[in-house]
């Protein structure tokens, strides 16, 4: 196997072991961008010569016995949305075209720190906002989306071109490219992870987290991400934990005394039939591995998604609003009409949408509470990803939907009510396009989330392949 | 009663913006939108008096 294929897991214990130089693995890695990058344009900037700087050096430090983790000497991409020291941050925006940083955002200083080796900077939607990154494609099918806003991170980590992605997620960025490049994906809970040095879009829906090919994979990122800081006001001090350990100390087990929660609405409503069956044969699984399955009912599904939207609206146009003004001409067409949307949602009215988050949040918690639910598992998108020239799909309810807006019409419950979210592959459309599940938990569960991630994950004969192009 | 253009251009003068002549037809609807989900929101007595969680810290 070529070492770009490898999961950070297995290329850990060979670095750990000696038989693998961080230098070699970032060659092969640099060697598959190179192969991979006229095909898929997941990248705004590859740091090659960066990358191999810091490759060497880890060399150097692990074979002197300064091994720092299973983080060390291993590729890492990075969404154009966070600040990296030194190397232009665009957001994948001409308004940013030539922002250069000063410092690292807290999420790539931490992984900097573990050893990781930055390989280049990830195309996002504009700003992050939208769910297509029209920049980039997938790389199972080049003529279709990867899905966004994380979609440069996405097609990068399932086609080899890193082992980690990073990406943020307001109305379900990471989840998206993740269940439509074939990766997992984890938006952690709000506040574990600190957002400081990552453009916002929208404060009180914004997540970051990791796109990886293995649930394990996220747990070792998570477990060198997750932390307090003061300066991101959402961030909570809590007790540190290892949530590669809880994995591995419930690695044999089955899920038995986990309960699944399936929706009865919302989550399988207007839904592809293959995406519907793959997911509810992943289901099927969890049951067969003795988690106890039962319906729930999403409360006031009507209400989540207006809310989501004046949320996102009112606050991307206040984040903008300067830029806008100085700059309107530079933003693309379909981002300077989605901010310029938000300019005329009156105080209010966004208030009203902040205290309806709040009693969907009450419900909710009543719903996972009185069901006795630990996850709740639906599709992630409604469809595979969609041809790059998008269209629509008339539904059998009569609903004629934009195929760009439809690929997120199951991602903001886990936004508005903060809770930790996980997409896992379940397996490919007849098209030979990826099918996410998601699996929504209780706040701060994100082992619960991540051990019944894993559970499914290893009743497959192999993982998805890294693609052929 | 005022048409959601009316409204709309009143909104936007306040704000000091004027978009590009193309973009006036995605705004108007987008506002139009934005008005059904205001008062979807709105038409749910139950939320009036929930806490919006807007995050204020006293300590600097």
């Amino acid at each position: 196997m070529d070492a770009y294929a490898l999961s950070i897991t297995q290329a850990s214990e060979l670095i750990a072991a000696g038989e693998l130089s961080p230098v070699e693995l970032t060659e092969s890695v640099l060697a598959r961008i190179e192969y991979a990058e006229p095909h898929l344009n997941a990248f705004v900037e590859v740091t090659a010569d960066l990358a191999m700087i810091a490759a060497k050096a880890a060399e150097v430090e692990i074979a002197e016995g300064g091994y720092r983790g299973p983080l060390h000497g291993i590729p890492l991409g990075v969404k154009d949305l966070y600040e990296t020291a030194g190397i232009r941050t665009t957001s994948s925006s001409k308004v940013r075209a030539d922002y250069v940083p000063d410092t690292d955002s807290t999420v790539v200083q931490k992984l900097l720190g573990a050893g990781m080796i930055m390989v280049g900077k990830t195309h996002t939607h504009e700003f992050a906002l939208g769910g297509v990154t029209p920049t980039t494609r997938n790389p199972w099918h080049t003529g279709h989306i990867p899905g966004g806003s994380s979609g440069g991170s996405g097609a990068a980590v399932a086609s080899g071109e890193c082992m980690v992605g990073l990406g943020s997620d307001t109305g379900g960025s990471i989840r998206m490219p993740a269940a439509l490049c074939g990766t997992v994906g984890l938006k952690p809970t709000y506040g574990l992870v600190s957002r400081r040095g990552v453009a916002s879009l929208s404060w009180s829906l914004d997540h970051v987290g990791p796109l990886t090919r293995t649930v394990r994979d996220t747990a070792l990122v998570m477990d060198a991400i997750a932390g307090y800081e003061r300066s991101d006001p959402a961030s909570l001090d809590l007790v540190p934990q290892s949530y590669t350990a809880d994995l591995d100390h419930h690695a044999g087990d089955d899920l038995t005394g986990l309960t699944v929660g399936v929706p009865s609405n919302f989550f399988f409503d207007d839904v592809d039939e293959e995406v519907d069956a793959a997911v509810r044969a992943a289901i099927g699984q969890l049951e067969f591995l003795g988690a106890r399955v039962v319906e729930v009912t999403i409360p006031m599904a009507q209400y989540i998604s207006a809310a989501a939207q004046l949320i996102v609206r009112a606050e991307a146009a206040a984040y903008h609003r300067r830029m806008m003004r100085a700059s309107g001409d530079l933003y693309t067409e379909q981002v300077r009409r989605g901010i310029l949307a938000g300019e005329v949602v009156l105080a209010t009215d966004y208030i009203d949408a902040l205290r309806m988050r709040t009693l969907v949040q009450r419900e909710w918690s009543a719903m996972v509470i009185g069901a006795g639910v630990d996850v709740i598992a639906a599709p992630t998108c409604p469809i595979p990803a969609p041809p790059a020239d998008l269209g629509t799909r008339t539904w059998a309810s009569g609903l004629v939907e934009d195929l760009g807006r439809a690929v997120g019409r199951y991602s903001a419950p886990a936004n508005i009510m903060g809770l930790p979210g996980l997409s896992v592959p379940v397996g490919l459309s007849s098209g030979g396009l990826p099918i996410g599940m998601q699996l929504m938990g209780r706040p701060f569960e994100e082992s619960t989330v991540l051990r019944v991630g894993q559970a499914y994950e290893q009743t497959k004969a192999t993982a998805l392949p890294v693609l052929a192009l | 009663m005022h048409s959601n253009e009316e409204k709309l251009a009143v909104v936007l003068e306040m704000s000091g913006i004027t978009p590009p002549a193309e973009d006036q037809e995605a705004i108007l609807r987008a506002f139009s939108t934005g008005r059904e989900l205001s008062k979807l929101i709105f038409s749910v007595a139950q939320a009036r008096y929930e806490e919006p969680a807007l995050i204020f810290s006293a300590r600097v």
